[in-house]
C-alpha cells in the first residue's frame, strides 16, 4: 500500500502511518526468503487500519517469521542446535496516530516472541510542518525490553534493553523534489551475543573453545540522506545514503537507488539497487590466537559484524483498482529481489546468494 | 565521536536556517503529492526489509521503522 500525503511534507516516514481517506483498510503481505546457506524464511504480515474521523487513525496487526536453517555458523557449532532447525517468531503490534493542523503525533507498541526470545517495545513520535509545509521536523523515541533465552534450557534468561531516538528534517527542494536528513541513535545494554556460537582460540600448544562474548553495551549512530526527484511523464528517481558507526568499531555505508514509473490506470513499476559496505567490529577476528596464554575478553563468530559487502537488486509491480462496489480501492503488489553477501574475513563461508519474493494484497472500505 | 555528532547537529541547524525560503507554494505541489514521490513508501515493505537487513548486517536505524525484537541469535 502506498502512502498518499494529505499534506506535503508530513514526514510520514518517522510516524509510520498511512494517510488515505478510507474508513477501514486491510493489508496483507507474504515475504519468502531463501539463500544458498540452507536458510529459508517465510514472513506473513497483516494490518488493519481504522479511521474514526479524518484526524485519527488506529491500526493493529500480526506478523510472523517461519525460519528453517542449517546455516554453516550453526552446523559447525558444538551445541544442541548443530543441525537444521525450525523456529517461528510471532509479533503483534498496534499504533495510534493523529494530525491536528500542522502537528502530528503517534504512539504504539510491539510484542514479539519465539522459543528463545521475547521482546516488548513501545514508541512515540511527533512532527510539525513549518513554512507553509515546506519544512517538517520530526522526532521519535522507542524502548525495547528483550529477554534472550536458549532452546531446551528453560532456566536461561538474559535481559537486553534498547533505547532508540530519531530526529528528521524534511525539506521541499522544489515543486519537483523533496529531501530529508535524519539521525538515529540506538543505545543497547545487556546480552548481545549468540548463546549458540562458540569461538575457538588457538593457544601455544592447544585450542580453547569459548562461548561467544560481545560487549554488554553498544552505542549506534545512523545518519541518512534521502531525496526524491520527479522526472518527465509520471516517473521519479529516489536515492538514499546512510552512514552507520558504533562503539564496537562497525562502520558501514549504504546506498539505495530506485526508479519508479506510473502507468495509467493504476500500475506502478519500481526498479531498485542497493549496496552495503561494512568494516567489521574492532574485536572481531576470523581466527583468535594467543601466544602468551591470555584469553581475549571479547570473541565472536558473528559474520554480521565482520567485513562484508552486500548487493541487492530487484523489481516491484503494484496495481491499484478503484471503485469496486463496496470496496473503494484494492491494491495488489509483487516483488522480487536477488542479493549477494560477500564475507572477506569469515573463512567458514565466503558469501551467500539468495532471493526474496513478496506478494501483497490490500484494500479500503 | 562527540565532534562528529556536533558536526552533524550543526549541519542540521544550518539546514534549518537555509530552509527559510518557501520552495513550493501549495498549488505547486501536485507532483510532490504523488505516491511515487513518497519518502516513506510502502510501510509494510519497509518493516519487512529493515528486519531482513538488520538480521544480516551490522547496521541498524536510519529508516524510521519500529519492530519487535530480532531474535537473531
Amino acid at each position: 500500500m502506498r502512502l498518499q500525503l494529505k499534506s506535503i511534507p508530513a514526514a510520514a516516514l518517522l510516524l509510520a502511518g498511512p494517510a488515505l481517506a478510507e474508513d477501514v483498510e486491510v493489508h496483507g503481505v507474504v515475504s519468502m526468503y531463501a539463500d544458498d546457506d540452507a536458510t529459508t524464511v517465510v514472513s506473513p504480515r497483516t494490518r488493519v487500519t481504522g479511521r474514526p474521523n479524518e484526524d485519527w487513525a488506529i491500526w493493529a496487526g500480526w506478523a510472523a517469521d517461519v525460519t528453517t536453517s542449517a546455516s554453516v555458523d550453526v552446523t559447525t557449532s558444538a551445541t544442541p542446535r548443530s543441525k537444521a532447525w525450525d523456529e517461528t517468531r510471532h509479533e503483534v503490534f498496534g499504533s495510534l496516530s493523529t494530525t491536528q493542523g500542522d502537528v502530528g503525533a503517534s504512539a504504539g507498541a510491539v510484542y514479539s516472541t519465539e522459543e528463545d526470545w521475547e521482546s516488548i517495545g513501545t514508541f512515540g513520535g511527533a512532527s510539525v510542518d513549518l513554512l507553509q509545509k515546506n519544512v517538517t521536523l520530526s522526532g521519535r523515541y522507542g524502548l525495547s525490553i528483550e529477554t534472550i533465552g536458549r532452546a531446551m534450557d528453560a532456566n536461561f534468561a538474559r535481559p537486553l534493553t534498547v533505547h532508540t531516538g530519531e530526529a528528521g528534517f524534511t525539506q521541499v527542494l522544489s515543486p519537483w523534489a523533496i529531501g530529508q536528513i535524519s539521525y538515529t541513535l540506538t543505545a543497547a545494554e545487556g546480552y548481545q551475543q549468540s548463546v549458540y556460537r562458540y569461538v575457538p582460540v588457538q593457544r601455544s600448544f592447544s585450542e580453547t573453545v569459548l562461548p561467544e562474548n560481545h560487549p554488554s553495551s553498544r552505542l549506534r549512530h545512523a545518519f541518512t540522506l534521502r531525496a526524491n526527484q520527479h522526472l518527465f511523464s509520471d516517473s521519479a528517481i529516489q536515492g538514499d545514503y546512510r552512514l552507520y558507526l558504533d562503539d564496537w568499531g562497525v562502520l558501514s555505508h549504504t546506498v539505495g537507488l530506485r526508479y519508479l514509473i506510473h502507468f495509467t490506470p493504476g500500475l506502478t513499476l519500481r526498479l531498485r539497487a542497493r549496496g552495503y559496505l561494512q568494516a567489521g567490529a574492532d574485536f572481531y577476528r576470523d581466527e583468535y590466537a594467543s601466544t602468551d596464554g591470555t584469553v581475549p575478553t571479547f570473541v565472536s563468530r558473528d559474520r554480521e559484524i565482520s567485513d562484508l559487502l552486500g548487493l541487492l537488486g530487484g523489481v516491484k509491480a503494484a496495481w491499484r483498482f478503484d471503485g469496486l462496489g463496496p470496496i473503494s480501492y484494492m491494491e495488489v503488489d509483487a516483488k522480487g529481489d536477488v542479493f549477494q553477501y560477500t564475507y572477506s574475513d569469515y573463512s567458514e563461508l565466503a558469501g551467500r546468494v539468495g532471493w526474496v519474493g513478496e506478494g501483497g494484497l490490500g484494500g479500503g472500505f | 565521536m562527540k565532534k562528529r555528532i556536533g558536526t552533524v547537529l550543526f549541519a542540521i541547524g544550518a539546514l534549518t536556517l537555509l530552509a527559510s525560503c518557501v520552495r513550493a507554494r501549495p498549488y505547486q505541489r501536485e507532483r510532490l503529492a504523488k505516491p511515487i514521490m513518497s519518502l516513506a513508501g510502502d510501510p509494510e515493505e519497509a518493516v519487512l526489509e529493515q528486519h531482513f537487513f538488520q538480521a544480516r548486517e551490522g547496521a541498524t536505524g536510519g529508516y524510521g521503522t519500529a519492530g519487535g525484537g530480532c531474535g537473531c541469535n
